[in-house]
């Protein structure tokens, strides 16, 4: 899929950004002599109260309000499991294994049945939810961060910088970032904050590119050059002018970036570099439960299935608010 | 873009009822497994030659030099291409212990004093090709000779009782004056006392005859580059895939070579292996039947006159390395044998396998009946733990090899450990390479999986390659480092006493040793499973080798 920037709802038109370019420039001077706070923000407020706009447009989309809701539900079931959870996810059960020591089916005690060593699989499921939505989201979280921070100062400053920026962008777009990820886990050795970090650390490239694109549009317009003479330094102009700009793309690319960190730590969890057992983790139990997916698949069936809904309703989330910021724009 | 909105969802819902089907289907879990204890083939039929048969393991030997590799698959490929003055029986059972004459014409003559033994070699015994040269007695020596040098050896201390041996393998002495070579075709032995389980030693792989002028281009390259004069050579060793067999043009008694082409499959894991049995695409599944597919395919009746399985003489045990604190504590060792839960771990295997609290298990002599060393006590072993210094517990790394069912058991293990308050992360390894990770002295390894399997019916194939001193040479099987004088000193004994029960019951006596000081955690044996197409004719377990592949043919 590529990285077409969703199109920037707050500057609709050469004339209205003229007009409010001319508008923020009285406005600035008028605040920096009263001695008070402005940003562009206001004007747009109160220009026409976009984002109850971009909510209206995104409540339409069925498939998004549906992606909110699983979404809402997983959040629910990670930050409660402790309390809701039938079991804990660590105790081998010796009920939990048949006379054989197969698996057993779902039960009453069980009620999607246990693992390979009698553990109960709900329960793994429910804290197995808490592993993947923590490093998902941390770590797309630090991917952003790491995204915008190069993405703007190579946008904005340009020059030397610029390249500098864009060529190491390059360089770690041409590693696969997966291997590189199982390299690093391997030689740090695994452990929660370990993967947030990696994941994050292989993952900010396309986020670069992606606001690096959208400054070098949008410092072009007319509101900045206005900025640029009334004084504001550099600093000011990235935060106050150019950043809310950013919001839409930072928004819709988080959705669906955390749709790829949350696949990202079960493909590393599945070949034993995720979390370390006994606390579950989705692609850890698959995992485990490979070998028995002649005579029990559902230790491989009820993980998998998390993890395809999940990041299903990322994915749809995140298509839903890239429709709702721009409702103009063709889709392929 | 609704078009491909609405795909979407259709896609959603296939793959949704295809996986509620599947868990249907399946009966999510336990099906009523009735499969008892698996048929053992008849081993009847007139064996035929030519074909190719197909085996399937999950790993590849981590070089096949004869005097280096101690692992179940290294040997299993080495009896093809390699061979010496002696071999076991192709029999089941006690009869397959029994030693019958391979290279040497005859069983050799032993003096009165039992010291001396004299082999006459067949004459015609060829090496394959490129070599092409006829094996004589001066080969012998000078194969033992350079095993007792070979870095990482296997366990050259089964043959430092020749006379002169320890003196050359300490670097103190040029010759081993105990090998004479007589004549081209007669060597004779002289040991420096009489040695029950000499003839057995020269059975396995340790033995067996390698030609100086390959080893004079490829040096320890060997071990990739194997040859010898056994009735199998290689063709070739795709890394990490595959070993294609071919028959050896040179060897001694062409009406007793089968197959024409073995191929060795390294990729497929033991549950893949009983599919692909199942698909015809090999005919040998040598891991054990996992137990994921044990109670199903026993209850095919389809397939459950397809695994072989006899009751394994092997122990499976956790080694303490006390060389690392605080495994050099002896009531740190008592606690975790104590803690560890021995019938669980037997059911995980779904029956195939049996409890067992001491070093040997039943079939080896000196087992002692109803040992009660160290029952399954989680209170005992806190207890002891505090008394150690460790109120607390303590936490450390159990490794282990991520063969199926080994990583399933390590954490059944770690979770016993957990319970008495030590937290054990897990460590997995490759079969193959973990099991050179292990060898003394384990750099790094505190505690781990460990197994043993027969090399010949005698408790001194426990003792010295597991518990005694020279077995901490670099390469040797005591990963634990442990060493007890005591031992040592009952081990000379009986090494020197002609077969009785007297002797016998000394090696009971050094397992009351090992188990008083905990040396290691003994659990359990397993019960060999081999499941074998029907293309395998004449399939059976042979209690060293377990698959004897020169053994079977192609129907």
């Amino acid at each position: 899929m590529a990285f077409v920037p969703p199109h920037d709802p707050f500057a609709a038109g050469e004339v209205a950004a003229r007009e409010r370019a001319v508008d923020i420039v009285v406005d600035e001077s008028m605040a920096s002599q009263a001695g008070v706070m402005w940003s562009p923000d206001a004007a747009i407020i109160a220009h026409k109260g976009t984002w109850h706009e971009v909510w209206e447009r995104f409540r339409k989309d069925k498939f998004a309000v549906m992606g909110l809701v699983v979404i809402g539900i997983l959040v629910f079931v990670a930050v409660t499991a402790p309390w809701i959870a039938p079991h804990d996810p660590t105790t081998q059960y010796d009920e939990g294994l048949t006379m054989k020591g197969m698996p057993v089916g779902s039960s009453s005690k069980f009620l999607l049945g246990t693992d390979t060593l009698g553990r109960d699989l709900l329960s793994r499921l429910m804290y197995g939810a808490r592993v993947s939505l923590v490093i998902g989201v941390m770590a797309n979280g630090l991917a952003l961060i790491l995204g915008v921070i190069f993405g703007l100062t190579a946008g904005f400053f340009r020059g030397s910088t610029e390249t500098a920026i864009m060529r190491a962008t390059d360089v770690m777009m041409a590693f696969p970032i997966y291997l590189l990820a199982v390299a690093l886990v391997a030689v740090l050795k695994p452990s929660l904050w370990i993967l947030i970090f990696v994941i994050g650390f292989v993952y900010w490239t396309p986020m670069t590119r992606v606001i690096h694109g959208e400054v070098l549009s949008i410092r072009e317009k007319e509101f900045v050059a206005a900025a640029r003479l009334t004084g504001c330094s550099n600093m000011r102009i990235l935060y106050r002018h150019i950043l809310p700009h950013l919001v839409a793309p930072i928004i819709v690319y988080t959705s669906l970036g955390i749709a790829t960190t949350v696949l990202f730590e079960a493909t590393l969890s599945y070949i034993g570099l995720g979390v370390q057992p006994p606390t579950p983790s989705w692609g850890q139990m698959i995992s485990d439960g490979q070998n028995y997916y002649r005579s029990a698949p559902h230790l491989v069936i009820y993980p998998g299935l998390c993890i395809m809904l999940t990041v299903l309703a990322f994915n749809m989330v995140g298509d839903g608010l890239r429709d709702a910021f721009d409702p103009q724009q063709r889709r392929r | 873009m609704r078009g491909r909105r609405t795909a979407t969802l259709v896609l959603v819902m296939l793959i949704a009822a295809a996986a509620v089907a599947a868990l249907a289907a399946a009966g999510c879990g336990a099906s009523g497994g009735g499969g008892g204890s698996a048929a053992s083939p008849s081993a009847g039929g007139t064996p035929k030659q030519g074909g190719t048969l197909t085996v399937g393991y999950q790993g590849e030997p981590d070089g096949i030099d004869p005097a280096v590799n101690y692992t179940n698959l290294g040997w299993c490929i080495e009896e093809m291409l390699y061979n010496g003055l002696v071999k076991f029986a192709g029999a089941t059972g006690e009869a397959g212990a029994k030693i019958v004459p391979d290279i040497a014409e005859a069983m050799p003559e032993l003096s009165a004093d039992g010291k001396t033994y004299t082999f006459k070699l067949r004459q015609g015994v060829k090496f394959a090709p490129p070599v092409d040269r006829e094996v004589t007695a001066d080969d012998f020596k000078w194969t033992w000779m350079r095993m007792m040098k070979t870095p990482d050896a296997g366990m050259p201390s089964f043959y430092t009782g020749i006379v002169g041996a320890q003196a050359y393998y300490d670097g103190k002495g040029k010759d081993v004056s105990g090998l004479k070579v007589i004549d081209k075709y007669t060597l004779e032995i002289d040991l420096e006392n009489p040695d029950g389980a000499f003839l057995d030693k020269l059975a396995i792989p340790f033995a067996w005859v390698i030609p100086k002028e390959w080893f004079a281009k490829w040096g320890n390259q060997i071990n990739r580059h194997p040859l010898g004069a056994g009735q199998y050579m290689m063709e070739s060793w795709t890394a990490a895939t595959k070993m294609v067999l071919v028959k050896n043009p040179n060897y001694f008694d062409p009406g007793k070579v089968y197959a024409d082409k073995w191929v060795f499959d390294f990729t497929p894991t033991p549950t893949r292996q009983v599919l692909l049995v199942q698909n015809g695409q090999i005919d040998i599944a040598m891991n054990n039947v996992p137990p994921a597919e044990y109670v199903n395919v026993t209850s095919d009746p389809n397939w459950k006159d397809n695994v072989a399985s006899q009751s394994g003489i092997n122990v499976h045990y956790t080694t303490f390395n006390v060389k690392y604190k605080p495994f050099d504590n002896l009531k740190v060792r008592q606690a975790i044998c104590y803690a560890i839960n021995r019938d669980k771990l037997v059911k995980l295997q779904s029956g195939e396998a049996t409890a067992l609290n001491q070093i040997y298990p039943v079939g080896m002599p000196g087992h002692e009946e109803n040992a009660d060393y160290y029952p399954y006590d989680p209170e005992k072993a806190k207890q002891l733990l505090a008394e150690a210094g460790y109120p607390n517990g303590f936490e450390t790394t159990y490794w282990a090899h991520n063969t199926d069912p080994v990583p399933k058991l390590a954490q059944s293990i770690i979770n016993d450990l957990k319970a008495i308050g030590i937290t054990a992360h897990l460590q997995l390894m490759e079969e193959n390479t973990y099991w050179t990770k292990i060898s003394a002295p384990a750099e790094g390894v505190s505690i781990c999986y460990n197994d043993w399997y027969e090399d010949y019916p005698d408790p001194s194939d426990w003792i010295e390659p597991l518990f005694s001193k020279a077995a901490t040479a670099k390469g040797g099987s005591n990963s634990g480092n442990w060493v007890s004088p005591k031992v040592e000193a009952l081990s000379a004994q009986a090494a020197a006493m002609p077969a009785s029960q007297e002797r016998i019951d000394l090696y009971t006596q050094m397992q009351q040793v090992i188990m008083e000081d905990a040396a290691v955690d003994p659990m359990f044996n397993t019960n060999d499973t081999i499941m074998f197409g029907d293309n395998v004719g004449g399939m059976y377990l042979h209690p060293v080798w377990i698959t004897y592949f020169t053994e079977y043919w192609k129907k």
